[in-house]
Parts: structure tokens; sequence; C-alpha cells
């Protein structure tokens, strides 16, 4: 305890004598960021299992050619509620978790700034994720539209579709909540003598993100709401007929979607940039480098969302426009990953979990980059578009990258939140079995796609048997890995070896568990003036305190 | 006609395929370039890191650095990208441009995406007014039955019943629109992928070099049977392209349809399997059991047992917020047959049918008679007449105002259509031919128009079931009888 020693009203014993509620109704009623920051984890996780059942139902259906396991409106069924979920209740979620667990230590704050918002924000998703997964259950099923909706297919689904559109209403309010808090929590409550410049770059991420997410959630909400009214309200915005445009919808939908494919990432990017200088023992490369790149991807990705509609017809000065601007953005990832690449160097690296997961992240999720990139050819997009070679390359980005960032940031953190070390073989286990059944599921799509395998089919032409039939015994792997990370978790949370105690005298709050409250008045900060703070008090795993981690 | 022997595009499994246009070919190279690039800047990125992985652990003993920063480095590794990126731009540019010219095309083809199907008019050059409607070919026991063996190595899920024939070497610009949702054609060796866009019409156009067949798919979700309507590309020589065009003509002309021909209900029901089984099917289902609970079951529904004229107007309008669209593409022989196998089907026995002369009417929106089986003739025969009354036209003499006797046949139809349809009105526009002063034509053309509505009124039309549109002068040469006219048509 000596690294809080110096604030003596503070410990375990009084912070478990708190007056709160006890039972469900602590989570309920809820104002605290660490119960908050779990609830979005698990919540997360829950999804993310149901989303990964839907995958692989999708993917047992395409082991073989032909028809075996579901009908065709089931598998679009999937198909789109796969993405919705994994996306808006698995990712998205996670990273929220990160944000409400990290963002108040690492700046020294002593919650979120809006507190019972930060409950209401979290209460409101399984609200939503109710609603949609209930839609199974809606005479004619889930929306089979593909989770972009695209009118005017969407018009014609039933109720699940409704059903759906007020589910992204309640996920859209809950994330603009979730986005102001962080928000105001980053720009208000920042401790004396931490500059923005000086903050962990996972909240720099954060922050950006809660301004992308701020931007972009009430566009998703028009395009759906637009929807809604052509469905029931005898509006014309995607019909023709009425004098409105299906392609409306796309380019109101990407104008969120593409921002969006950001919001999924930039949080892992702050992930990985706070653990690659941890287990380099070496302060990050290109701090203020690694800023304004973030800043750029973020900037750029409202001028790009036209590269998803390609092959819409859009006039060739469009798609000359979208192609270079999607192109530059390979300019400030580029730029972080040389930054990581050259933090690594001449470090001293030992590779526990969370860094094998980091740099797993970083090896494969630039594979996804450079698909990308190939896609942000217009004249090779257009032969792409909508193949496998698609999903191959959003999987890299999504899987590779967002997930991978999920688990090392969990491994990283897990003994800071729960006291204990996670079991090590457990999560290197899970680090091998997850990166190479990866690899074989959404590798082989790349040559489906470039051969000619649209998406969203559920049976193909014979050519493509051998390479689904890998994909699919590769999904299986990776969706039995999960149960690893799950065992892990939980024994994590159990119980197990202490977390080993900091010998140094740097960081407040930095042994562990977390209390559950701490004091209204940051603490002290030790060395703050000269040297970027770092109030996750690093990981034990640093041993030698030479170098502080930024 | 035949095209076994015919080279088949050659079957990729690692790449694109092999590329049958200059385009392809070019997007191709493209894409070999980018890829060699890629790996390149991947093996350099990675080599660096790997090493790094290996030389820099803690536990051969080395020490970290404590730098974090080198502005020079950094300007490099943000310039040098740039610089890469122009190199990838140029020739994409080039590229993108050289598909976008769809100019002065040898065939021009429409290409409409219906769920789930894809219909082609030839409406420009060589073959024009050819029309084909292209189905998977694939049986269903391939499918998910018995047959799962008899699978063609090449073609499961990518033939059709009727494929797209062009000729090589000739510019062909394919328009793109649908009927229903978006959709897209896509055929992979000529690198051509355009959306299909309901109430919108794109281009895009390819040039084949090889003769061959060539395959490819819709490329945009477009509800349950998106997998399962695929496209099938012949491309023949330019002789045997002719002798096709010639016996597509022959081939049209002989089975060409009479609607008013009167059909028994024999006849309408073998008829009408074949069109449900193109059409209907995929949803509904062969059984009629449909696919609960999107798609409806047509056995003992109330709809294909109830009024008849329910039935025709889903079939001719849709359900909308449904999978269900209109189906007025379908000719009016067609829609009068499959409702009528709809109904005298499965357990299905209403017993009635419907003539093509009454969906004929229907477009014309006349209400729909009906005729039981029995008493088929003696009900059938008023029910085309009052349709056919609309637009109507009646033709003045030079100068004159004055109704010509010829007329009054033409106002009866009309008195009498509105008699059958309660709620609907007229519009009546009088015309004049160009010579003389145009404001005395105008007077004319209103007197004409006045006259038209003074015979309605005789033949009893109530006044307010009778718009007059504002005249129009000049349509026509003096000696064009077309240009002396009052035209009644249907309001709104």
């Amino acid at each position: 305890m000596s690294s809080i020693a110096h604030d003596p009203t503070h410990g375990h014993e009084h912070d478990h004598h708190a007056h709160h509620p006890s039972g469900v109704m602590r989570w309920i009623t809820t104002t605290n960021h660490k119960d908050i920051g779990s609830l979005y984890l698990w919540f997360s996780f829950i999804m993310f299992l149901a989303g990964g059942v839907m995958a692989l139902t999708i993917r047992a259906e395409l082991f073989q050619p032909g028809l075996q396991i579901v009908q065709p409106e089931f598998f679009n069924q999937l198909t789109t509620m796969h993405g919705l979920v994994m996306v808006f209740g698995a990712i998205m979620p996670a990273f929220v978790g990160f944000a409400n667990w990290q963002i108040p230590l690492m700046i020294g704050a002593p919650d979120m700034a809006f507190a019972r918002m930060n409950n209401w924000s979290f209460w409101l998703l399984p609200v939503a994720a109710i609603l949609l997964m209930g839609s199974f259950l809606a005479p004619g099923g889930a929306s089979a539209a593909g989770w972009t909706l695209y009118a005017p297919l969407s018009v014609q689904m039933g109720m699940g579709m409704d059903m759906l559109i007020f589910a992204v209403h309640i996920m859209g309010a809950s994330s603009i909540m979730g986005a102001i808090n962080i928000v105001t929590t980053i720009l208000n409550m920042r401790a004396p003598g931490m500059t923005l410049m000086k903050m962990p770059l996972f909240c720099w991420t954060w922050l950006i993100t809660a301004y992308l997410l701020i931007a972009v959630m009430p566009v998703l909400a028009g395009a759906v709401t637009m929807l809604l009214t052509d469905r029931h309200f005898g509006t014309s915005f995607f019909n023709a007929a009425g004098g409105g445009d299906p392609v409306l919808y796309q380019h109101v939908f990407w104008f969120f979607g593409h921002p969006e494919v950001y919001i999924m990432i930039l949080p892992a990017f702050g992930i990985v940039s706070q653990i690659i200088p941890t287990f380099s023992r070496k302060p990050l490369f290109g701090y203020a480098s690694m800023v304004y790149a973030t800043s750029s991807i973020a900037i750029l990705s409202f001028i790009v969302w036209a590269h998803h509609m390609f092959t819409t017809g859009m006039p060739a000065a469009g798609q000359l426009f979208f192609m270079y601007a999607t192109m530059l953005i390979a300019v400030p990832t580029g730029v972080k990953v040389f930054n990581w690449v050259a933090t690594m160097w001449k470090g001293s690296m030992t590779f526990e979990t969370p860094m094998l997961f980091a740099v797993g992240f970083i090896f494969v999720f630039t594979m996804g980059g450079f698909t990308g990139l190939i896609c942000a050819i217009t004249p090779i997009d257009i032969q792409i578009q909508d193949t496998y070679y698609v999903v191959a390359h959003f999987h890299y980005v999504l899987v590779a990258g967002s997930l991978f960032a999920i688990f090392a940031g969990t491994y990283y953190w897990l003994p800071k939140w729960t006291g204990h070390m996670y079991d090590e073989g457990l999560g290197r286990l899970h680090f091998w079995a997850s990166i190479i059944f990866f690899n074989i599921t959404f590798f082989p799509m790349h040559f489906l796609g470039l051969a000619g395998m649209p998406r969203r089919i559920p049976d193909y032409a014979l050519q493509f048997a051998d390479f689904n039939a890998i994909a699919t015994v590769g999904a299986f792997g990776f969706g039995l890995s999960q149960l690893i990370f799950l065992a892990a978790v939980l024994k994590c949370v159990k119980g197990g070896q202490r977390r080993p105690q900091r010998s140094g005298t740097v960081r407040t709050d930095s042994s562990g568990p977390c209390p559950r409250q701490r004091p209204t008045i940051p603490s002290k900060l030790h060395r703050l003036s000269s040297k970027r703070c770092w109030l996750t008090g690093g990981p034990p795993w640093t041993g030698d305190q030479t170098s502080a981690p930024r | 006609m035949s095209l076994a022997g015919m080279a088949q595009a050659t079957e990729a499994r690692y790449n694109l395929q092999t590329p049958v246009t200059q385009i392809a070919q070019q997007v191709y190279d493209l894409h070999t370039a980018m890829l060699v690039v890629c790996l390149v800047i991947f093996l350099a990125v990675f080599g660096v890191m790997f090493y790094s992985v290996y030389a820099h652990r803690k536990s051969k003993g080395a020490v970290a650095a404590q730098w974090h920063e080198n502005t020079t480095v950094e300007i490099l590794w943000t310039i040098i990208p740039v610089f890469i990126l122009l190199g990838m731009a140029w020739p994409a540019t080039k590229t993108v441009l050289a598909m976008k010219d769809t100019s002065n095309p040898d065939i021009t083809i429409k290409a409409t995406g219906y769920q789930w199907k894809w219909g082609y008019d030839y409406l420009k050059g060589e073959g024009e007014g050819i029309r084909l409607v292209s189905n998977l070919s694939t049986p269903q026991s391939q499918i998910g039955g018995d047959q799962q063996s008899a699978r063609s190595e090449t073609a499961y899920l990518l033939e059709v019943d009727e494929p797209l024939v062009v000729p090589v070497g000739k510019k062909i610009r394919i328009l793109t629109t649908a009927n229903d949702v978006i959709h897209a054609w896509w055929v992979p060796a000529f690198a051509v992928k355009q959306d299909a866009i309901p109430g919108f019409i794109r281009d895009t156009w390819f040039r084949a070099d090889k003769e061959g067949i060539y395959r490819g798919n819709c490329a945009e979700l477009c509800g349950k049977d998106h997998g399962f309507m695929p496209i099938e590309v012949h491309v023949v020589s330019a002789d045997k392209y002719s002798s096709w065009v010639a016996g597509r003509k022959k081939a049209a002309a002989a089975v060409a349809e009479d609607p008013s021909k009167t059909y028994s209900l024999a006849e309408l029901k073998a008829k009408g399997q074949q069109v449900y089984d193109a059409n209907c099917a995929a949803c509904h289902q062969a059984t009629g059991k449909g696919l609960a609970p999107a798609f409806p079951p047509l056995d003992g529904s109330k709809i294909a047992t109830g009024p008849i004229a329910d039935h025709i107007g889903i079939v001719f309008n849709g359900k909308p917020g449904t999978a269900m669209s209109a189906w007025r593409q379908l000719s009016d022989t067609e829609i009068a047959a499959v409702i009528t196998f709809e109904r005298n089907n499965w357990g299905n026995a209403v017993g009635d049918l419907v003539q093509p002369s009454a969906i004929r009417a229907m477009r014309g929106g006349a209400q729909v008679a009906t005729a039981a089986v029995p008493a088929a003739a003696a009900k059938e025969a008023p029910t085309a007449a009052p349709a056919a009354a609309l637009p109507a036209k009646v033709y003045f003499q030079v100068g004159k105002s004055t109704l010509p006797a010829d007329a009054i046949d033409a106002v009866k139809a009309v008195a009498e259509y509105l008699a059958a349809k309660p709620d609907a009105k007229v519009d009546i526009t009088g015309y004049t031919d160009k010579s003389g002063s145009l404001d005395k034509n105008l007077e004319l053309a209103k007197e004409r128009a006045k006259a038209v509505r003074d015979a309605l009124k005789e033949a009893g039309v109530a006044a307010d079931r009778i718009n007059m549109k504002k005249p129009e002068a000049v349509t026509g040469d003096g000696d064009n009888k077309e240009a002396r006219r009052v035209e009644i048509n249907r309001a709104g």
C-alpha cells in the first residue's frame, strides 16, 4: 500500500463499507465509473458471444456448397444481425467500458463528469439489445437487409425492422450521452498540471472518438428515421416513384458509417499505444505525431464516405475525389504503425499476453490496412466491392484490430481492476489460438473475393468450396478460443495471485484492486510538472522503474 | 442455340479472374502492382519489427534506450508514403476515366434487376427489340435436394435459362435499372459492376476481346434469393450473333401472344404453372405453402380464394412494405394465367378464371370483371370495352368546332366507362394545327373542347366529372388530321 500511503483516509476497508445498495440494486443504481465500466464490458462480452453464435451458424451453412442448415431468408437475417450486434453491441460498448474504467484514473478525476447520466447511458443498452435480439421473434423475423439497411430492401422488411430502428435510436442516444460524458470529463476534470499534451494517448484517442460519435450518431438516427417514415408514414425519401432517391440513403448512412469505422479503431490505437511502451520499457515514440495522426484520421474520415459507393454510378470526378481522399488516410495510419515499431526498436521487450496481443494487432491490423489501400483504388474496388475480399478486409481491421486491442487492454488492466494477476498460461494460449484461427478463417477470404465470390450469399459456386471449408474450420476454432478468454477472466476475477506491488513511488492509485470510491479531490501527483504523468500506474510487469512508460 | 464446346472462362481460385476486356486487364495489372508495392512495404516494416522482437528482448539483456522522437525520421515517413500514393493514383485515375467513357456504343442493352432474376432489353444496335428474361437454371434439387452429385463444376449457381448474348469485339453499353430493390450487375471477367437502382438508370460498358461464356452474380444484397440470380454472358462471333438475332426474331413472331384471345381454364392453368414456377415459386414455393412468416402461403389464402379483383390488385400493384413487388412487367396473358392457376391449383378450387383482356382493361384503369367457368363468354364480353375507351380522341375538320358525326361512338364509350367507374373523372384538351394565327387557334381549340364536353353532358355525364384543360395550339401541319383533335383522358 505504499503508493497510496499519502492518502490515509482512503483504503479498502472504508471503501467496502460505503453506503450503497448491495446485490443487484448495486448495479442498477450505480453511478460509479468502475462499476459502470464493468457493466459495459460484461454486456459487450455477452453480445460478442451472441454475435459469435450467429457468425458460426453462417459459417456452418457455408461449410459446403448447397443449403443444409438454414434457409436463405434466415441466413440474411443472421448476417444482418451479426454485423449490428458486433458493431453496436460488442465493439463499441467494450471501448466505452475501457473509457469508463481508465479515463478517470488516467487523468486523476474522481469519477466521470455526469455520473447519473453514465448510469442511464449504460442501462439503455440492455433495453436496445432486447429489442434487437427480440426482433428474431417478430412476425417475419429479424431484418434481413444487411447491417447497412439499404433502402428500398429495408422498406420491404417486416416488423423486425421497426424494432431494429428503435434499437438503433436507443443505442445512438446511449452513445451520444457516453461521448458527451467522456468529452466533459477529459476537458474539465484533469488533475492540476496535466495539460492535454501530457494525457495518456488512450485519453486522446477517446477524446477524438467521442467527438466523432457526437457528430455522426445523429446522422444514423436521421437515416433510420427516414426509413421509418418511408415504411409507415407515406414519405418517399428513398423511393424514386415519389421523387426520392435510394442512393440518398447510402450517402446518409455512410456519412455516419465511415467515421463509425474510426470510432471502432481509434480507441484500439490508444490501448496499443499504452501497452507497447510498457513492455518495451521505453517511452512511446512520437507522442505528438500520434496525436496529430489520430486527429487527421478523424478529420479525413468525414470526406471519404462515398468510397463505399463506387459502384452506385457516381461521376468520374466523384470517384476520383473519394479515391484520393481515401488513399490519403494511409499516411497518418502509416505514421502510427511506424511509431509503434520505432517504440519497440532498441527497447527491452518482454512478451506477456497484453504485449502479444498488441504486437499481433500491429501485424494483422496492418494487413487489413494494406487491403484497405487496395480497396481505395476505384477500379479495383469496383471489381471487389461486395465480395469476400471486402469481408476479409474489414474483419482484419475489426477483429484483428479492434477486438485484439480489446483483449490486449483487458489483460493489461485486469490486474488493476481485480487486484489479481490473470493466468499467464491461459492468456498466451488464448492469444496463439486466436491469432492462428483468425488467419485460418479470414485469410482465405481474400482469395474467395478476388476469384469472384459475392458476400451475403448462403450458397456458392463449386470452385469456392475448398476455401469456404477452411474458413469454417477456422471460425469454429476462433469461436471456441474465446472460451479460454472467458475462463481467464473468470479465474482472475475470482482470485489468484495478488497483483504485485510496485516498488516505485511515482504513482497514485497504482495498487490494485482499485478502490471502489476515491476521494473527490485528486491525489497529489508527483513529478507532474516535468514528466508526463502516468496515473494508470503502469503495470506490475515492468519491474524496473527506471523509465516511465507513456 | 448451341454453344457447346465454346471456351469457358478460366476458373479463378487465388486471383482475379482472367480478364477478357482491356479494362479488366488494366484492373488486373493495377491490382498486381498494388499487391507488389504493399508486399514490399509490408516486408520492410515487419522485417524491422520482427528483428526488433528477436533482438531487443529483456531476456537477451537488451537495455531500453530512452529516445522518443526524431523529427527528421517522422517527416520522412510522412512524405515518402505520399509519393508512393501519387505513383499508385496515376494509373488508377487513367483507368477510372476509361471505365466511365460509355460513348459511341455498338449495342445498347438495358439490364433490369428483378427479385430475383435479370431482364435484358436490346435497345439499340443489332438485335434491337429483343427481350430476354434470365432465370437461374440450376434445379432446386441440386441446391438442397437429392441431385447434389449432378452439380456442374463450372456452372453451379452460375447458369441461366436465357443467357445474354453479345458479339465479340463490339462496344456494349449496359444500362442498369431495377424493378424493386437495388441489385448490381457484375461480370468479373469484364471488370464491370454497376448497381441497378429502381427508378434510375445508370450505365457501364465492356468490349469483350475473346469469345466464351462468362459468368457473374448479382452483387448487391437484394433479399432472399440474392445468391441465386446469376448473370451469364455468351460472347460470340459476329456471324453467330447475327444468326442468333434472326432466330430470336423468328421465334418471337411465332409465339406472339394475342391478348384478345379467349383461353380455356385448362390452357390458362398450364401456362400459369410455367409463369408461377419462374416468378412466384421462389417465395411462395412450388407447393403453394409459402415460407412462413415472411412469405405467406397461397394454398387456401384469403386472397387466392377471395374476390378476384383483390387477387389481381395484389399481383398488379404488389404489397408495399413487404417483399411482394408489383408484377406489371409480366404480359397480360401471363398475369391472367398465373392468377387463374393460383385460384385453381393445390387446395384452391374457386373455379373462376380471368382472361388477358381483363388484365388489359385493368391497365387502362377499368374495374375487373370475372367469369365463372360455365358462363364465361356471357360475362366476359363487356369487360374490355370501357377501358379501351380511354384515352379517346375526337377529330375535327379544318377550322371547324362542330362535333363530327363519327365522334358519337367515342363519346358514348367514355360515358359508359364513367358510368362503370363512379370515382373516375376525365380531362378534356383541345388542339389545332399550326395554320392561322395563334390567338384564333387557341380560341378554336377551346371551342372544340367545349363541343366534346357538351356531347358528354348530353350522354349523361355530370359536369363535375369533366375537367377542361388549357387548350393547346399548333401540334402539326395543316394536312395533319391528328393535329385537329380533342383528347379525353382519365384525370389524375
